[in-house]
Order: C-alpha cells, then sequence, then structure tokens
C-alpha cells in the first residue's frame, strides 16, 4: 500500500510539469494578449493609447519577449510560492487569490455538506420506498433541479426577492458591513444574504447526487447477497447500511477528488450571477481580460488539486474496496 | 465737543465692529465630524487646512453636511466609477469648467503661457496640502517630473514631455517649456488625468531607486512582496490601490477594492474648495462603491435603490430605461439623461483604400458610398434600435454634433434622405447594370460583386443594426452585402491588415470642444482613434491609389491643427478638414447617438453636467464635491 502512493506522488512530478506548459500555452491560445484586450477596451469607451505608449507597455509586461521565455518567468516564480502579477487587478496573484478563499471555501464546504446532508438521506429513502409516493415527491423535484440551470433560477429568485422585500440579494452581506471585522451583527447580515446561494444549490446541486445514488442502491438491492442476508436473518438497518449503500458509495468516492479543485472554482456561475466574493469569478475576470498570470495561477492550482484529489480518491477506493485493494 | 464726540462714537463703533473681525478670521464652516477632530486636537482648524486663497465654487444649492454617496460598478470598470468620484479633480491640476468648454484650474491657482505655446508657467495654490497634512509645494512637481516622467525605467518612451525641460521658480511656481509649439496642451492637460504635475514626494521616495541603496531598496521590496521596483512603485502612485497613498481629491479611499469587494472613501479634511458661504468641501462625509458581477446585477442595485448618484455601467443601459422608470417613483430616484460627445448611434465606416482587385473600385468612388448611403431607409433602422421609451434618435450623417462650435448642418444632413431609385440610377451610371443569377449586382466588368460589413462584438446589439442595413441595401440596392459579427482581437487584426470591406461601431468626440482627442478621432494621426480605421490602406502603406493625396493631407491636417498656434489659421485648418469628411463621405452614420442615462436619488442635490466625455472626465465636468445629501 505504501509502496503504492509513494509511486503514485512521484508520478505526479513530472505531470506537474506537464500540466504548466499545458496551462501556459492554452492561455496564451487565443489571438493577442492583456495589452490587446486592454487597448480594445480603452477604445470602446473612446480613449486612446498612442503606439509609443503601447510599445512602452509591451517592454513593461515583458510582452514583447517570446513566449518560452514568459514560461521560464513564471514557472520560476511558481516554484517559489508566487504566483505572479495580475494586469486587470494590479496586484500580486497571491495577495487576490488570498482575499477570496476564506469565502470561497467557506462556501464550496458548505454547499458540499448541504448536498449530502439532503441527497444520501432522500436517496436512501426513495431507494427503499421505491414507487412510494414519497419517491415520486423527491424524483420530479431532481428532474426540475437538474433540468433549470442554476444562474437563471439565480436571477429569478433576485427579481422574486426584490418584488417582495425591495431589496437587493447580490452579494454575501449588505455594503456597510464590507471590510469590517466579524461580529454578530455581520453573521447575522450574513445568513440573511447566504441563504439564497444555499437554496439554488441544493434545488439544483442535490438532484445529479439523489439520483445516482438512488439508482445505484436499487441496483443493490436486487442482489443476492441482500436476499441471502436476509434470509440469514440480518437486521434490516443493520444489512442496508454495512453491505448495499457502502457499494453504491464507491461512484462517489470514486469522484470525490473532484471536490478539490470544485473547492476553488465551484459554483463559478452562481457566484456571478450573485456578486459573490469568490475565486470563480476572478478567474472568469482574468480569462476575459486575457490576464495571463491570474488566469493561468487559478488554472494551474485547481489543475494540481485535480491531481491530489484523484491520488487521495484511489488510497480511499484501495481502503474502502477490498477488491480493488486484492487487485493492487 | 461736537467732534470729540463723533470721535468717540466712532471708538465704540470700531469697538464693536471688532468681534465682527473676530469672526471674520474664521470665515470658513466645516464638517461637524471634522469641528469634532478639531477641538479634541486630532486636527489643526479649518483655515490652517485650506489653501490661504481655496477654490470657491459657486454651487447652485448651498447643501448641508453629511450623508454617503453609494455607487455600484461592474467588475474591472473600477476606474469609471474613481473618475466619477473623484478621479479628475485629484488627478487634474487642470480641468474643464462645468460647461465643458472653459478650461479652469482645480487646486492649482493660476497657469499661464506665451503666445507660442512653448513655455507656460502654473502657480501652486499657496498652504493647499496632501491628505496627510503635508503642504504641497514644487518639491512635488519636480519629483514628478524629474524622477517619473523623465525617469526612463518608469517612463520608457515620454510622449508629452519627451522635449520639455522643467524650471522651479519658487516654492508654489514652475514653467515647463517645450522645444515645439503646444498650443493644444491646454486641452490635452485639461483630459482625464494628465495635468497630472505632483506626486506626494514625501511619501513615494522610499519606493524609489534614486533615493534609496540597493539594500535599502531590496529591504522594502521585500517586505511590500515586490520583485521589481518599477512594479512596486507603480503600484505605490496607483491611487486606485493604494489606500497609503496621500492623494489631492475629495475623498481618500480607505479600503482595498480588490479585498473587501466594496470600496470604501472618507471625506480629505485638507480638501482645497469651499462653497460660495465659505463651507468646506465636500459636503458628503463618505462614500462606498460596490462591486458587481454583471450588467444584471447593477440593474437590481438601481432599482432596489441601492445606488445614489450612478452613472458607470449604466449611462449606456437605455435599452433598460423602462424597466428603471418602473421603480423610480417608488424607490426614488430619478432617471436624467445626459450628452454622448459621439459623432452618431452607429458609423457604418467603408474602406475606401481596399487594396482588393474588384471591390476598390466601387468602395474608393465617392458616388457608390453616396448610393449606399442614399439606400439606407434611416427611419425604420431608428424606429427598430433607437427609439426607448420617450427618446428617440434624429436622422443624421456621421459628423461635429450640433451644439459643437465647428458644427455644418450640410454636413450632418447630406444624403440622408430614403431615395433608393436616385441610388439605383448612381450604381448604373457605375457600370453596375447587369445583375448575376443570385438577382443582384455584378461590376461593370461583370464579376460578382459581394461585400461584408466586419462587426467587432463589443456589443450585441451591433450586428443585429448591421445585419438590418446589410439587408436594406439588397433590397434596395440590389447589391449582395451581408453583416457578420468577429472576436474584437480579429477584427482588430483584419482592421491593421486593411482587410474589411465595411464595418460598424460607434465612435468617440463629436468635438463638442475642441480637445487634442479629437485628432485621433478624426484624422488618424495617432493612429488608435477610430478614424484611422477606414484608412487603413493609408495606415499599413498598401494603398497607393488616387485618394492618396487627399489622405495624406487629412493626415498631415491633423498634425498641423495641433501645433497651429494662430488661432483663426486654426479655424480655416478644421474647416477644411470637415470638407475632406463631407466631400469623401467616408463613414455613414445613422441618427443622432441616443442620451446616456444617470441614476439620482431624489434626496442627492446639485447633481449636474453628467456628459459622458473622457475629454472632461469620465462624468463631463460634474462635480462631486458638490453634491449634498438630504438627510
Amino acid at each position: 500500500m505504501l509502496k503504492y502512493i509513494v509511486k503514485r506522488t512521484l508520478v505526479l512530478i513530472p505531470l506537474l510539469l506537464a500540466l504548466s506548459v499545458v496551462v501556459f500555452v492554452i492561455i496564451q491560445l487565443p489571438p493577442g494578449d492583456y495589452l490587446t484586450t486592454y487597448i480594445n477596451n480603452l477604445r470602446s469607451t473612446g480613449q486612446q493609447v498612442t503606439e509609443d505608449e503601447i510599445a512602452a507597455l509591451e517592454a513593461r509586461y515583458g510582452f514583447d519577449q517570446p513566449m518560452y521565455v514568459q514560461y521560464m518567468k513564471w514557472a520560476q516564480n511558481l516554484l517559489r510560492g508566487d504566483l505572479g502579477y495580475s494586469f486587470v487587478y494590479k496586484r500580486s496573484v497571491n495577495s487576490l487569490i488570498a482575499s477570496r478563499l476564506p469565502a470561497t471555501i467557506t462556501l464550496s464546504v458548505v454547499s458540499v455538506l448541504l448536498i449530502w446532508i439532503i441527497a444520501f438521506p432522500l436517496g436512501f429513502y426513495s431507494a427503499t420506498h421505491k414507487y412510494s409516493l414519497g419517491d415520486y415527491a423527491f424524483t420530479s423535484v431532481s428532474f426540475f433541479g437538474i433540468s433549470v440551470p442554476e444562474f437563471l433560477l439565480a436571477i429569478i429568485i433576485m427579481y422574486l426577492y426584490f418584488l417582495t422585500t425591495r431589496q437587493y440579494a447580490g452579494g454575501l452581506y449588505s455594503d456597510e458591513f464590507a471590510g469590517q471585522p466579524w461580529t454578530w451583527a455581520k453573521i447575522v447580515n450574513m445568513l440573511q444574504h447566504v441563504w439564497i446561494p444555499l437554496l439554488i444549490i441544493a434545488f439544483t446541486g442535490t438532484a445529479g447526487l439523489f439520483k445516482t445514488f438512488r439508482a445505484n442502491l436499487i441496483d443493490e438491492l436486487n442482489k443476492p447477497y441482500v436476499k441471502t442476508a436476509r434470509a440469514k436473518g440480518v437486521g434490516n438497518m443493520r444489512l442496508l447500511i454495512k453491505y448495499p449503500v457502502r457499494i453504491a458509495l464507491i461512484p462517489f468516492i470514486a469522484t470525490v477528488g473532484w471536490l478539490l479543485p470544485g473547492l476553488i472554482s465551484g459554483q463559478t456561475i452562481l457566484a456571478q450571477v450573485l456578486s459573490l466574493p469568490t475565486v470563480g469569478p476572478l478567474l472568469l475576470t482574468a480569462l476575459q481580460n486575457q490576464d495571463m498570470y491570474l488566469a493561468g495561477s487559478i488554472v494551474f492550482i485547481m489543475g494540481v488539486l485535480s491531481m491530489i484529489g484523484t491520488l487521495v480518491s484511489d488510497i480511499l477506493l484501495a481502503l474502502t474496496d477490498p477488491r480493488i485493494r486484492s487487485s493492487m | 465737543m461736537k467732534k470729540s464726540l463723533s470721535i468717540l462714537l466712532a471708538l465704540i463703533l470700531v469697538l464693536c465692529a471688532c468681534p465682527v473681525f473676530a469672526t471674520a478670521e474664521s470665515a470658513y464652516q466645516e464638517a461637524p465630524a471634522l469641528a469634532a477632530k478639531v477641538a479634541s486636537g486630532e486636527l489643526p482648524a479649518v483655515e490652517e487646512r485650506l489653501p490661504s486663497e481655496p477654490q470657491v465654487i459657486e454651487v447652485a444649492e448651498v447643501g448641508a453636511y453629511g450623508g454617503t454617496w453609494r455607487q455600484a460598478v461592474i467588475t474591472g470598470n473600477f476606474n469609471h466609477a474613481h473618475s466619477h468620484l473623484v478621479g479628475y479633480l485629484e488627478t487634474n491640476g487642470i480641468i474643464y469648467d462645468r460647461d465643458n468648454t472653459t478650461i479652469t484650474t482645480s487646486w492649482l491657482k493660476e497657469f499661464s503661457y506665451n503666445e507660442d505655446y512653448t513655455e507656460f508657467t502654473f502657480t501652486l495654490r499657496e498652504g493647499l496640502k496632501w491628505s496627510d497634512g503635508v503642504p504641497v509645494t514644487t518639491e512635488d512637481v519636480a519629483f514628478w517630473f524629474n524622477d517619473v516622467e523623465m525617469n526612463t525605467d518608469l517612463t520608457p518612451t515620454n510622449t508629452y514631455y519627451g522635449d520639455a525641460t522643467l524650471e522651479i521658480i519658487d516654492d508654489y511656481s514652475w514653467k515647463l517649456t517645450f522645444a515645439a509649439a503646444k498650443p493644444m496642451y491646454l486641452s490635452y492637460w485639461a483630459y482625464h488625468g494628465k495635468s497630472r504635475f505632483v506626486y506626494p514626494k514625501h511619501y513615494l521616495t522610499a519606493f524609489h531607486a534614486a533615493y534609496n541603496t540597493e539594500e535599502e531598496l531590496a529591504a522594502t521590496m521585500a517586505a511590500e512582496g515586490f520583485d521589481d521596483w518599477k512594479t512596486m512603485f507603480e503600484d505605490k502612485i496607483n491611487v486606485q490601490k493604494n489606500v497609503d497613498l496621500p492623494v489631492l481629491g475629495a475623498w481618500v479611499m480607505t479600503a482595498d477594492p480588490a479585498v473587501t469587494n466594496t470600496i470604501t472613501f472618507e471625506r480629505n479634511p485638507y480638501y482645497w474648495a469651499v462653497d460660495q458661504e465659505g463651507n468646506q468641501l465636500p459636503y458628503i462625509d463618505s462614500a462606498v462603491i460596490t462591486v458587481v458581477e454583471s450588467t444584471d446585477l447593477m440593474n437590481m442595485k438601481v432599482i432596489s435603490g441601492e445606488v445614489d448618484v450612478q452613472v458607470a455601467g449604466v449611462s449606456e443601459s437605455l435599452s433598460n430605461y423602462p424597466m428603471f422608470a418602473q421603480y423610480a417613483e417608488e424607490m426614488n430616484y430619478t432617471i436624467a439623461t445626459s450628452a454622448f460627445n459621439e459623432p452618431n448611434a452607429m458609423n457604418f465606416h467603408i474602406n475606401t483604400t481596399s487594396v482588393d482587385e474588384v471591390k476598390a473600385p466601387y468602395l474608393s468612388s465617392v458616388d457608390f458610398r453616396r448610393a449606399l448611403s442614399l439606400g439606407l431607409d434611416r427611419q425604420t433602422i431608428i424606429d427598430t434600435f433607437y427609439t426607448v421609451g420617450p427618446f428617440k434618435s434624429e436622422i443624421a450623417q456621421t459628423a461635429f454634433l450640433p451644439g459643437s462650435p465647428y458644427y455644418d448642418e450640410e454636413w450632418a444632413k447630406q444624403y440622408t434622405e430614403f431615395d433608393a431609385e436616385t441610388a439605383n440610377a448612381m450604381l448604373d451610371e457605375l457600370g453596375m447594370t447587369e445583375y448575376g443569377e443570385n438577382g443582384y449586382r455584378k461590376t461593370a466588368n461583370g464579376e460578382d460583386f459581394a461585400l461584408v460589413i466586419l462587426c467587432p462584438s463589443y456589443d450585441a446589439q451591433w450586428i443585429e443594426i448591421a445585419e438590418m442595413v446589410a439587408s436594406q441595401w439588397r433590397e434596395n440596392l440590389h447589391l449582395d452585402i451581408t453583416a457578420t459579427e468577429v472576436d474584437p482581437s480579429l477584427w482588430n487584426e483584419r482592421m491593421s491588415a486593411n482587410d474589411f470591406d465595411i464595418t460598424n461601431l460607434t465612435g468617440s468626440n463629436g468635438m463638442l470642444a475642441l480637445s487634442s482627442g479629437f485628432v485621433a478621432d478624426w484624422t488618424g494621426y495617432s493612429g488608435f482613434g477610430w478614424g484611422i480605421r477606414f484608412m487603413a490602406g493609408m495606415y499599413n502603406d498598401t494603398y497607393t491609389g488616387d485618394q492618396t493625396e487627399t489622405l495624406t493631407h487629412l493626415q498631415e491636417l491633423g498634425t498641423t491643427i495641433t501645433t497651429e498656434t494662430d488661432m483663426a489659421a486654426r479655424d480655416e485648418e478644421i474647416k477644411e478638414l470637415i470638407q475632406i469628411w463631407k466631400d469623401g463621405l467616408y463613414s455613414l452614420g445613422i441618427g443622432t447617438r441616443l442620451p446616456a442615462i444617470n441614476i439620482i436619488k431624489n434626496n442627492f442635490h446639485n447633481v449636474s453636467g453628467l456628459d459622458q466625455d473622457w475629454s472632461f472626465g469620465y462624468c463631463g465636468s460634474s462635480r462631486g464635491d458638490t453634491y449634498w445629501v438630504e438627510q
């Protein structure tokens, strides 16, 4: 087992190197660079930039150098933990990501927990009470949840909220609390705002998990070993939890690694629509403006987290599933 | 006796008058919050904080102190809201007055220049102070000029001050001398952020290579987290980022926008302007700018009544007018309108310098362009796209706006009537009498003739308008013209490569006032105004056709006009430029630009002059420091 982990970890090193190259190249693929976007934006608002200014800016940001030189500069800084400088925000990428990390991770963790807390019990109930009234009810709601895009739901809920309360529902807290230390009043204010994203996440995010879990569990329930166990008189709850549920969970453990990058980029569209101060909108702005170090760094971090997440998934799978362990 | 009595009486009068003199000494009033700080000894008295001659602004209503000004801004456009709030007053010693025409001073006391426009003398208001209370002197001017403008690390190529020398006269006055005449430099300096002249030397020397040893600089960079000093210095002088930077604006930023998503401002106790009654400005205590992620959220902010005076992010949303109007009364705001200084709602630029063998003879023919103009049913386009609520665009050609000192009615109206018959006759005259199997006209040589309107995807509506125009040309003139939308980056490349037939976009500078920006727009002089885009062949030297002389002359006029020191001669040159545009009909307009909309809360007063033009600062010359809130 230990040998397996060490081997998998060593493989990550060349993979990381390849990832950094791919990320950098992909970010540079669209025509132009940050400067052309910047100049275009200036021009669309009627401002002028002269050629001298552009040449000066190019030299200033190093855009006049070949791509591999730019890459080497970025990669070297990356090794030292310096993610570079954001052209759009005129700040170091480290400080930008750090400032948004607490809200991002909180929102992601809370939404994942919320989804699990809702989806697993409901899936369990629906599978064990197949074709009951409750099953039909949950299944129809989940169909709705899958089919309505979250950004649309967010806009509709915000507008309904405005129509009923005449108040703006975006952001994580009201303007007067921004930049203030966390006080009781700020927490209360945040709870008044945060229910909207959570409601939307619960509605749209739960559905997929619920349906997969229900289907997996139903498959397992009809297998002979369950019948045998029942025939031998194993208690119903004990039987369900110990065997079929464990097996029905395997697909989720296999994908638990995806949660890690999701911590950073999760709920991007929702955060964009609701104006939540998370990393998601930062990535979107960076990509739109070809702010290459910011975009590259976020994508790179997500890549690294995906790799680590996959490793963690594999280890967890080996731990939970004896069949995998024996094949190692 | 009588005489001594009268002397006594006079003495009594003088004595009585003394308290009057005593109060006259504190002719200035200040905000209650600042008065409290003065009382507790935290701040010096208001007379000591103000310059000896503060700027006196004649306000429409003398306001009451207090309140918060809330704005929202769409991510990435922070500079717009910031400019509205403090930007142009803060960074510009010379500004456009509230009439958008006269050039006046802000924190500068006065300026003068010689007849040749080569020497410009400026004087600071004596006793002017940075927001941290440190006096502003010509030390700061010398620092700005020698250590920033003339520093080749920070300013590698200096377009503006390359031929300038600075002479410090005394603590408050200095003179800039230029090798070449700069008659347009006054309007250039009044342009947003250009007449900066001062940087807070006392604060910035700590971050500048010339004032530190290498070890000191390395230590500062390590502490501040930078790996080259230029980035650090640029970071430190960035007023939109650094909360520690001493400023001259009415409000001082107190929270870093990227960290909080909400940018907060507090009044500057050392602000240099007062109203006619001696009340130190600004009236409003604080300001908040909330960063939102999209236009939808901006609209929600507006209808929720959570913005007070808002221009950035709503001004171009005239299509939202019905929604804004629906809640205006209930949520206590007014929708005001202001002018865009733009020559037309939509300009269709025809590539007169095309080098395509088949298309060039027509694109470069003024009769062909006139036929295209006559073949447009502009009223239908206006009814479809430029009629919103009570606002309706008026048919107009791309030209200087009514209200411009150089307005030419004939130019603004020429070839705008819809006359398909004449247009078709003109095309026949050009030899396009044969029709292909597809029903469209062929060239005189019998070749297929198809044009494409290349529309950059800045705005979703632009392509819809281009498609309607193309379909009108297909139906009315039997010309095979289609419209296609491309990403701005690609559009940009094709423009520079002279690889387009027709392109459409909005434009800037309708010449409401003659500013230096117009040169780039109307002569293509600098190469990055929108003007050059339809002279691309001239620009990249691929075009050598028979219009070369006219277009070269047009470009030369750009230089002549900016350097002309005789104002009467300059007017003649501008008229010459108008004539070239008028005769050439290089750009077809649809109608006048619809107004910009501004949201103003009903309890906000003195809000005016929010015209949209970067020449005057983002929000025209509206002065936020004079706004006041009725509590």
